[in-house]
């Protein structure tokens, strides 16, 4: 088995602030992973530690299974990068630049390259300076993929882009994905995109991982109930431990509920109304998940 | 086979294609035999990640809904009339339980709410000839 990444306990900080606080993830079978976490809470930290451009202030890092302080060009070939904000050679025109970072490996897929080039609608004579953010962006993810990476690792990669461009990189990872055997990492705040390609989720709120799980199992982890009760005798606050979220009238009530599977029946039991389960989308789960969900009282109205 | 998913929706992808491929068999447009889509090709139809697929078609083939055979695509099962006629059934309660609700909500008695989805059928039943 491959071991693509492992972090154990890395905290990382710089001066007085605590960037990773105590981060334990491992990734050692092909995947998309998709890293999520509000601004500042340490994706591009996280990202930073795996090709050693980061090294932790506690615990280790590895990435295939070499300290990444150590990692050499046979370790680093393997890896396929795109920064968040672009470090790519300006005066450069976009064949050029191609052509510089191509040789640099040993292996380069001119034909990937052409194609993606054609599909992304980038053009070659164009300098990198002159370029969109955007095209800058689908430049840069053409350059960390075409030495076919192991492990491909994405900050932001989506950010500039206009909706029909992003579905055509997402196409094109999951592409590259379906065609060689590697692990993807992909940070964005498009939380739409992310749940189109992930298998896994990574939750970050403050430099601590809140959640780690399949993506299916986080979305069967939380279900939103609506709840209404002719009789009008919902209480105004539940106080079970599963109701992580709630707003309650007596006669209904909106409730995020922790499995749910668990749970549904004792509800049921326990009070006299039509319970409506609504599975929650990955954006809703995040809410959840960052605590950004706030408990509202009665007072205030259902909308 | 024409499997539509919402990625958005909250409900995972590979339990949405479970339920489409169950609800192609109970309707007939699958029959015992058919072929369903390679992993890859259905990943690379619907957008979604192949190991949504497999997973799947792998709870499908647990469920002994279809077949694997070495090297080839996945087959539908054969299956028992009374097995077919459930899962039909299945469907229809599935697809009426927000009609329950409502009814229960407004207090409209089961004969009533019978005899609504009763009139609805029947109206609908002509244009559905049309076609």
């Amino acid at each position: 088995m491959t071991d693509y990444l492992r972090l154990a306990d890395v905290s990382k900080r710089f001066g007085q602030k605590t960037a990773l606080d105590n981060v334990s993830l491992a990734v050692g079978e092909p995947s998309i992973l998709g890293l999520v976490g509000k601004n500042g809470s340490g994706k591009t930290t996280l990202l930073r530690h795996i090709v050693g451009l980061y090294l932790p202030t506690s615990g280790a890092c590895t990435t295939f299974g070499r300290a990444t302080a150590e990692l050499g060009a046979r370790e680093l070939a393997r890896i396929g990068m795109l920064h968040q904000h672009d470090t790519l050679i300006g005066w450069m025109k976009a064949e050029q630049l191609l052509n510089y970072v191509a040789s640099f490996y040993r292996v380069w897929d001119r034909e990937l390259e052409r194609q993606l080039v054609a599909m992304l609608e980038i053009v070659p004579s164009e300098r990198v300076l002159t370029m969109s953010p955007g095209n800058r962006q689908k430049l840069a993810l053409v350059i960390a993929t075409c030495h076919h990476p192991s492990l491909l690792l994405l900050d932001e990669p989506l950010s500039d882009l206009d909706p029909i461009v992003r579905r055509d990189v997402v196409e094109t990872l999951l592409d590259r994905f379906r065609s060689d055997e590697m692990a993807i990492v992909i940070s964005s705040h498009l939380l739409d995109d992310v749940e189109r390609i992930a298998d896994r989720i990574v939750c970050l709120d403050k430099g601590r991982v809140v959640a780690d799980a399949p993506l299916d199992d986080l979305k069967e982890r939380y279900e939103e109930w609506t709840v209404t009760s002719p009789s009008g005798t919902l209480p105004a606050h539940f106080a079970e431990p599963y109701v992580v979220a709630q707003e309650s009238d007596r006669t209904r009530a909106r409730l995020t509920v922790k499995d749910p599977a668990l749970h549904r029946a004792t509800f049921s039991a326990t009070y006299d109304g039509e319970v409506e389960q609504h599975p929650l989308n990955l954006e809703q789960l995040f809410r959840v998940l960052t605590g950004a969900t706030t408990t509202r009282r009665a007072e205030e109205s259902l909308v | 086979m024409l499997i539509v998913v919402d990625h958005n929706s909250g409900v995972p992808v590979f339990r949405q294609i479970i339920e489409q491929v169950r609800f192609h068999v109970a309707s007939g447009l699958l029959m015992p035999g058919d072929e369903l889509p390679s992993t890859r090709g259905l990943s690379q139809e619907l957008g979604v990640n192949p190991m949504t697929v497999s997973k799947a078609y792998s709870l499908l083939e647990q469920n002994g809904l279809v077949e694997r055979r070495p090297g080839l695509p996945l087959v539908v099962r054969s299956r028992t009339a009374d097995a077919v006629e459930g899962e039909r059934l299945t469907h229809l309660r599935v697809a009426l339980e927000p009609a329950r609700r409502v009814a229960r909500q407004l207090g409209i008695s089961p004969t009533e709410a019978a005899s609504a989805f009763r009139a609805l059928l029947e109206a609908t039943s002509p244009t559905e000839d049309d076609k």
